[in-house]
């Protein structure tokens, strides 16, 4: 809890800008092919990279979380509502 | 129904503050051509489609656009931050500044504030999806503007991620007119497929 209040306190770290940034290309391959597949919904290869992009975002979310960031407001956890006390991301 | 996530699609971290270069941006976001505009136009062409490929298509890509105007909404905080009322005025800002200060308002360049006059819903799926697919082509030619008329590398990185989304879109809109007209009249060339039955 110490080391959550810690972050708060100095702001984004370069730790989380990079797991975050691993975060926007897996959310954004998938938004990409999810678009395509709505044009292209029998696409074997794009069903195919789908399944992996969801698996790979899967993972980098759970370490974003781990390390006690959060992308929505249920990945807030601890004893105040840190969604509120950490920066929105146009802010860093 | 929508979850916001805690992330812009794509960074926004402008060094930079430059008031010359916000005041013609604020287009993407207000203008006629802007994100604000797409968003709405698309989320609420939907309701009506016919073809659920369509309904799915206006969907993904409505959302995205909200996307697009937080990332606008972004660069337009971080070229203005912390200005002075003296860069303010040398930037040709003050216009702005007078009514909305510091404040992200959704604005044509010209000073014409959003209009849904530049949007349109026809309730017509060939109709509106042929609308869909000049806005993609005239964001784009906007985002093209704003290359030309910014130098700043920040920006014009985002820019071009931007631009590249409104050609992409293009693309599955081209798909999606196809597919429905197919669908509402398979032998009709001539995409003269009224959506109404009356």
């Amino acid at each position: 809890m110490e080391a959550a209040n810690e972050r708060r306190n100095l702001g984004v770290t370069a730790e989380q800008t990079a797991l975050l940034r691993r975060i926007q290309e897996l959310s954004f391959a998938k938004i990409e092919v999810e678009l395509f597949l709505d044009t292209h919904p029998e696409n074997d290869k794009a069903l195919a990279y789908l399944a992996t992009l969801r698996g790979e975002l899967a993972e980098a979310m759970q370490q974003y979380r781990d390390r006690g960031f959060a992308l929505t407001t249920d990945d807030v956890e601890g004893e105040s509502w840190g969604w509120v006390q950490t920066p929105f991301p146009w802010q860093y | 129904m929508w979850i916001y996530e805690k992330k812009l699609q794509y960074p926004v971290r402008i060094k930079t503050p430059n008031a010359r270069l916000a005041s013609v941006i604020v287009s993407q976001l207000g203008g006629p051509d802007g994100e604000l505009g797409a968003a709405t136009r698309y989320l609420n062409q939907r309701y009506t489609m016919p073809d659920p490929q369509a309904v799915g298509t206006l969907t993904d890509i409505g959302s995205e656009e909200l996307g697009h105007c937080e990332m606008i909404g972004a660069i337009l905080y971080q070229l203005t931050k912390g200005l002075s009322p003296a860069e303010i005025k040398a930037g040709g800002f003050d216009q702005y500044f007078v009514d909305h200060t510091l404040g992200v308002y959704p604005t044509a360049a010209a000073g014409m504030p959003f209009n849904a006059a530049s949007i349109g819903v026809k309730g017509d799926a060939v109709a509106d999806l042929t609308e869909d697919l000049a806005a993609e082509q005239k964001a784009r030619v906007t985002y093209d503007n704003i290359l030309r008329l910014s130098d700043d590398p920040d920006v014009n990185d985002v820019i071009r991620f931007l631009r590249q989304r409104e050609v992409v879109h293009f693309q599955r809109f081209a798909e999606t007119l196809r597919h429905t007209t197919e669908k509402l009249n398979q032998k009709n060339f001539y995409a003269f497929n009224p959506e109404y039955p009356g």
